[in-house]
């Protein structure tokens, strides 16, 4: 029991440091004790049967810890009480069952503390503690009845009140975020608080901070909601339904989603009011709003479906919306725990009327069906409609990503349509940031989802995007100047100072002038490997594919040049062969795991290994096997059989000159590499002298450091391996080179390759002694005619 | 530590079996750790290629019905018998299990969405039953076969698709073959280079790029392949013929390698069909397996499964190609044979949805939805599973962290950062009380009351005292009531005395015993010290005082 004793002897050290400390000093301890108590797992963990002397001294040690804690509790000052916390916190957290089971004390003293007037952040810490204990107890019914169940109405009462005292945001959504851990467990003892729940979330889920009114006006609006508190807001909000009597949960959940879009589409009417919209709604009879005479502000005096809060003026509207938005984003992104039905034709009606207001369709670029406006409604409302509206796209491809993202594989019927409502908002509203990025984030989405499958259609308006893709990783050198240019007028205010005298100097570097959007930047990258693997090759006209490739190797995306590599351009007819970028990523990733894997692939064979032990049996066997498998088969014929017998021993110096027949003829567009080839196919010593030499070849820098384009050749060279093919050919040309190299070397080192490669070549040379030099070329004969043979063998059948 | 099973379905009882597995029709049996039976399923007969086995169900196409029954692998029962309105001869299931394939008589495609229940078809292009079906790993696309010998390359989200001006024709046609598509099984890459194989009657095996519509590879076939499974590595095929014996088909062998190193894009043997050496072929005479209906590979590719027309499934090496032993004898023929992937990894990632009970297929009547792009009463059905984590989308920050709480909450003590924080909230809290009543009423109560609490000490020690002497005060005057009263009972005694001692005087000057009268005035005089004395010590004790001033005037 060595390590019991110490951990004793560190757990009794540690009364002593917190005994001895006075309590005013005692929180710069804390953080040290508590890490040093993680030693003392198994003792605080163990059950103390007091029977030895060591475990009586352990259980009053351990005693002895607890009872100071709980004075701890109890103390007079607040550092001392915080410290408390903190210590019981990592106490219970490597105590176990044991302590678990003792903690009732604890657990009253922190309810305690809730009801004193401690700093919010000793609140916070008391409240996670607390979250902590109850979520620890779930596993042992007996704890949860005698700790958890009694407590926790306590908890829920102290700390709405908390909350309604309008303290600091933090605290206010670390009660929520406790909320949201507990409800789905214990939905029963959250039911008798929904109303003050309610309360609560109606003023958190979708604040409008913009809002117009007035103090008295607007009763309940807090000042200290803020987005992360909102967020927390909107969970807890989807997670009510679990606490709807029992059965009727899903029912409620489903109200509840309804009532959230069906507000959202109200609102919308409110807020959109300024244009007449296109969109049809397939489920809704349309809002009559040129009915009515209209307010002067667009407002919502009276509480809405979901009785939240009124608002007045169109930002407040317009952040309503988005929390409208976000929440049911939130309801598809939360857990249930029943199955429920989500209603996809509803959200993605929504999403369609959304996504089809666009700013250029109402400026009227170029577009005969330019959006008509409501005259009832001033200039300046529509204005601030447009301020609102690329906002609100973002909220709703944000919906649709979590869409995606939940029902996965499921809903992949909806995936062309949504991209072409994405490409059209993209095609209007492009200047913002916050737009291209939810649209890089959006198309990557749909294209991983569904893209191979996509036709050439849907791909064509997508050029845009990805030209503009590219030129988020990379601006165009050329538009850095202009830029400025043309920037610089609206910044600077003056005249006289717009010609400045930088402009004159050296053309400024082009990078930084994105360089802070960082969301943007790696949504761009994102989408990048994307376009690759995902939109088939042929889809892609050469200038953009070339363009692709461009910004990969210059931004060095090692994602994005495998993915190149691995989806090579298809082949033209006419012309130079098209290029893979693989010399590139050899150059740039060098020490990668995965561009080794692509240069020099190793797969290992199935039967690696297997045989190396029944090698010398095998030699016999075979004979004997293909005896056998003669005697057997009678219904190709005796006689090709015994060839066949013979052919896998036959084949491997037979093939060789076959490989040479065929494959010079195949390969004869190829300039440079058609010698090159039959010879890495010639299974002997001087190939494997060959074959380095052109790796080495591929590779050394001194020879081909010029051009890129004599630094492709070689692999250029080895494209037309498959001139008529439109597959993917780089990869084969990869594939090709590295294996070669293997079987090469195994043949010439046998004892080095233990598998089936090497096994059967020993024994093809001692038969082809046996068989005449001549049986060789004969052999070949006779596969060619057996495989006609066998051909008429099928017809007949 | 991980569990390894399989699913076996039987077309039909064909021994008569003894009790409980009376009319089983699909076996869910465990292959590792230890080989045993771990349930029935009842009361179904499906034909080669006629079972699908999701992680929450079993499907099963009855055999010569136009029934697909439906089992929960959750409650182990039977959860639906589903009618179509033609016979299925194949199933199979794709997008991640939501959907299910199903190749029917006439020679079209079902595909039914089991969360929404809806049922679309595609165009009818084979001209026989769609016998087999294979969906390729992204599920963008699958392969239907069919005794006409055709197999058809179908993309799955434009049959899925809403749009009604999209086609739902093939998008290849694979028409090599001469004989009925036995077995089709596709590749396990989800890029542009996987590959399917198919088997036919022909008595050969092509290896296709099915995306491109290519032939790659053929292999000429000893006998009528049975069954075909593909190695996980795609480095190699294995079919099963109808006598019971199984043949590899290494991508990679010794025969092929001169001509085409590794690969089978090699254009140059594409043309060049092969014929694999018999060498690669194995079997078990003396179990009397029978044929062999149906191949499936463990997780590891290392071994290989066969269930035979006897009803027994056999074990073999794939390495060494031999036979290793018989795991189970089935009461039927078993035509379909599936492992499943192990369960039991440690961080295993959850499905986000989970499809509890299937919905029941209706006809696509959305179709007439109008311009809509989903039909608006479009609803799926299933439990989302689950939190998501999705940070909202924004062009400048690149937030990914866990939520504060949630780190807080699993953290051994709590996160350095809150500590810290919490630290120097704790430090400021105590400067506003210390400057005493201010700005935020919550600080100041606590405030307030530290210091107040050593001014309430003092306070405290203030009010004890004052009552401490208002007590003593109080007891002096008491005692200062009482000395008064005394002095007044004294006075008059001494009054009342000294008349007595002029009465004794007047009356003694004319007789002789005046000495006796002097001797009982002085005893007198020693009791009025005595009770002076008595009173200067009462002052705390007033009932002694009291009886010894009652006790003067009493005497």
């Amino acid at each position: 029991m060595a390590p019991m004793a110490t951990e004793l002897a560190t757990l009794r050290a540690l009364t002593f440091r917190i005994s001895s400390t006075a309590t005013s000093q005692l929180p710069q301890h804390v953080p040290a004790i508590a890490a040093s108590l993680a030693s003392c797992r198994t003792l605080l963990s163990s059950a103390q049967a007091s029977t030895s002397k060591t475990a009586s001294e352990a259980s009053v040690a351990v005693h002895k810890y607890r009872t100071l804690l709980s004075t701890l509790l109890q103390d007079r000052t607040i550092q001392g009480r915080w410290a408390a916390i903190v210590l019981i916190k990592s106490t219970v957290e490597i105590g176990g069952w044991e302590t678990l089971q003792k903690s009732l004390p604890w657990v009253r003293g922190l309810l305690g503390i809730l009801s004193k007037p401690d700093p919010y952040s000793s609140k916070q810490l008391c409240i996670i503690t607390l979250t902590r204990i109850f979520f620890l107890t779930r596993e042992y019914p007996s704890l949860v009845r005698e700790i958890t169940t009694p407590s926790l109405s306590p908890f829920i009462q102290s700390t709405l009140q908390v909350a309604a005292s309008k303290g600091s945001p933090a605290l206010l959504e670390t009660i929520l975020e406790s909320f949201n851990q507990l409800l789905p467990r214990h939905p029963t003892t959250f039911r008798t608080h929904l109303k003050h729940l309610h309360q609560l979330l109606s003023q958190t889920v979708a604040p409008t901070p913009s809002s117009k009114l007035g103090r008295d006006q607007a009763a309940g609006a807090r000042p200290d909601v803020t987005p992360a508190v909102s967020d927390a807001a909107r969970r807890l909000y989807t997670q009510l339904p679990c606490s709807a009597p029992k059965g009727a949960t899903s029912d409620e959940w489903q109200k509840n989603f309804k009532k959230a879009v069906e507000n959202a589409h109200s609102l919308g009417d409110k807020v959109f009011r300024a244009v007449v919209e296109d969109w049809k709604s397939s489920a809704r009879e349309p809002a009559t709003v040129n009915g009515h005479t209209l307010d002067d502000e667009v407002q919502d005096l009276n509480a809405d479906l979901m009785s939240l809060p009124p608002w007045l003026g169109i930002f407040a509207g317009g952040e309503r919306l988005l929390g409208l938005l976000n929440l049911i984003k939130t309801y598809i992104l939360c857990p249930t725990t029943m199955p429920v039905n989500l209603p996809i034709g509803t959200v993605v009606d929504l999403l369609t009327r959304l996504l089809s207001l666009t700013i250029s369709s109402a400026k009227g670029q170029g577009f005969h069906n330019a959006i008509k406006f409501n005259s009832q409604v001033s200039k300046e409302e529509r204005e601030n409609l447009w301020l609102i509206v690329p906002e609100i796209h973002v909220a709703a491809i944000d919906l649709l990503l979590a869409l995606t993202q939940r029902s996965d594989a499921s809903t992949t019927a909806i995936d062309a349509a949504m991209l072409d409502q994405i490409v059209w908002v993209f095609a209007s509203e492009k200047d913002s940031p916050e737009i291209r990025t939810a649209c890089y984030l959006a198309v990557a989405q749909l294209l991983l989802r569904s893209g191979v499958a996509l036709p050439k259609s849907s791909i064509d308006p997508l050029v845009d995007m990805i030209r503009q893709c590219c030129d988020d990783i990379l601006p165009l050198d050329t538009n850095g100047p202009q830029l400025k240019q043309s920037l610089a007028p609206k910044t600077n205010g003056a005249p006289q100072a717009t010609t400045n005298a930088d402009a004159f100097l050296k053309a400024p570097k082009a990078t930084n002038s994105s360089g802070n959007f960082m969301g943007l930047q790696n949504a761009a990258h994102a989408l990048l490997p994307v376009l690759f693997t995902h939109i088939r090759p042929q889809y892609l006209s050469d200038s953009l594919r070339a363009r692709l490739d461009r910004t990969a190797i210059l931004v060095r995306d090692k994602d994005a040049m495998i993915a190149s590599v691995l989806n090579p351009p298809p082949s033209r007819k006419f012309g130079k062969p098209a290029a893979s970028i693989l010399p590139f990523l050899a150059r740039n990733q060098p020490g990668e795991k995965d561009v080794e894997a692509l240069l020099r692939p190793r797969m290992p064979v199935i039967r690696t290994g297997t045989h190396e032990l029944e090698k010398g049996v095998d030699e016999d066997e075979e004979a004997e096997m293909s005896e056998e498998v003669e005697g057997d088969d009678e219904f190709v014929g005796n006689e090709l059989d015994s060839l066949l017998g013979l052919a896998p021993t036959a084949d491997v110096r037979g093939n060789v000159a076959m490989a040479e027949e065929v494959d010079t003829p195949a390969t004869a567009p190829t300039t440079l590499m058609s010698n090159d080839r039959p010879a890495s196919t010639i299974q002997s010593a001087n190939a494997t002298g060959k074959r380095p030499q052109e790796d080495l070849a591929s590779l050394s820098p001194p020879k081909r450091v010029k051009v890129s384009e004599q630094q492709e050749q070689p692999h250029v060279a080895t494209l037309p391996i498959q001139p008529l093919a439109a597959v993917p050919t780089t990869i084969v040309a990869q594939k090709l080179d590295a294996p070669a190299v293997v079987p090469d070397l195994s043949a010439t080192s046998q004892a080095f390759v233990p598998s089936t490669i090497a096994a059967p070549a020993a024994p093809s040379s001692k038969s082809e002694n046996l068989v005449e030099e001549d049986s060789d070329d004969d052999d070949d004969d006779n596969k060619i005619s057996l495989v006609l043979g066998q051909d008429t063998d099928s017809d007949s059948e | 530590m991980l569990t390894e099973q399989f699913v076996a379905s039987i077309s039909a009882q064909t021994k008569a079996n003894t009790g409980v597995t009376k009319d089983a029709g699909i076996f869910l049996h465990e292959f590792q750790p230890l080989a045993a039976q771990r349930h029935v399923f009842k009361k179904s007969a499906s034909a080669q290629h006629g079972l699908a086995v999701s992680s929450s169900h079993v499907f099963a196409a009855q055999d010569g019905k136009a029934v697909v029954h439906v089992y929960s692998r959750e409650k182990g029962n039977q959860e639906a018998m589903i009618p179509f309105p033609e016979r299925i001869h194949s199933i199979a299931l794709a997008a991640k299990d939501t959907v299910l394939l199903m190749g029917t008589e006439s020679g079209r495609v079902l595909a039914w969405e089991m969360c929404s229940g809806r049922l679309v078809s595609t165009s009818t292009s084979h001209l026989q039953p769609v016998t087999s079906l294979a969906v390729d790993p992204t599920s963008s696309f699958f392969l239907s076969g069919s005794p006409d010998a055709m197999i058809h390359v179908w993309a799955l989200p434009a049959i899925l698709s809403f749009s009604p001006d999209t086609s739902r024709s093939p998008v290849h046609t694979l028409s090599t073959h001469r004989g009925p598509i036995s077995s089709i099984t596709c590749g396990h890459s989800p890029s542009s280079a996987n590959i399917a194989i198919s088997t036919s009657e022909d008595r050969s095996a092509i290896v296709w790029d099915y995306r491109n519509a290519q032939l790659l590879r053929t292999y000429l076939l000893p006998e009528l392949p049975q069954a075909l499974t593909l190695d996980p590595a795609d480095r190699a095929f294995y079919l099963a013929y109808g006598d019971g014996s199984l043949q590899t088909f290494d991508f990679y062998d010794d025969m092929q390698k001169p001509t085409s190193t590794d690969t089978l894009r090699d254009a140059a043997s594409s043309h060049r069909p092969i014929q694999p050496s018999p060498q690669t072929r194995f079997d078990a005479e003396s179990q009397k397996l029978g044929a062999a209906l149906s191949l499936s590979l463990s997780w590891d590719g290392q071994t290989l499964l066969s269930g035979h027309a006897s009803g027994k499934i056999a074990v073999w090496d794939a390495a060494k190609g031999n036979y290793v032993s018989t795991v189970t004898n089935l009461p039927g023929p078993v035509t379909n044979l599936e492992f499943l992937e192990p369960i039991g990894f440690p961080t295993a990632s959850e499905p986000t949805l989970k499809m509890q009970t299937v919905v029941k297929p209706k006809q696509d009547s959305a179709v007439s939805g109008g311009n809509a792009l989903v039909p608006p009463n479009y609803t799926l059905t299933m439990q989302l599973n689950g939190q998501l984590r999705r940070p909202a989308i924004s062009a400048t920050e690149t937030v990914t962290k866990r939520a504060a709480f949630e780190e807080a909450l699993v953290h051994p003590s709590f996160p350095q950062a809150m500590l810290e924080a919490s630290l120097a909230e704790l430090a400021t809290w105590n400067a506003p009380s210390t400057s005493g009543a201010g700005i935020a009423p919550a600080a100041d109560f606590l405030s307030l009351k530290d210091t107040v609490g050593t001014e309430d000490m003092q306070g405290v020690s203030n009010t004890n005292e004052v009552q401490e002497l208002k007590k003593q005060l109080a007891s002096q005057q008491r005692v200062q009531k009482v000395t008064f009263k005394q002095l007044s009972d004294l006075r008059e005694e001494k009054e009342y005395l000294l008349s007595e001692e002029r009465k004794r005087s007047q009356t003694a000057r004319g007789k002789a015993k005046a000495k006796n009268n002097l001797a009982n005035g002085s005893t007198s005089d020693v009791e009025m010290s005595n009770n002076t004395s008595g009173e200067s010590e009462s002052s705390d004790d007033d009932s002694s005082s009291d009886g010894e001033s009652e006790a003067a005037p009493s005497e």
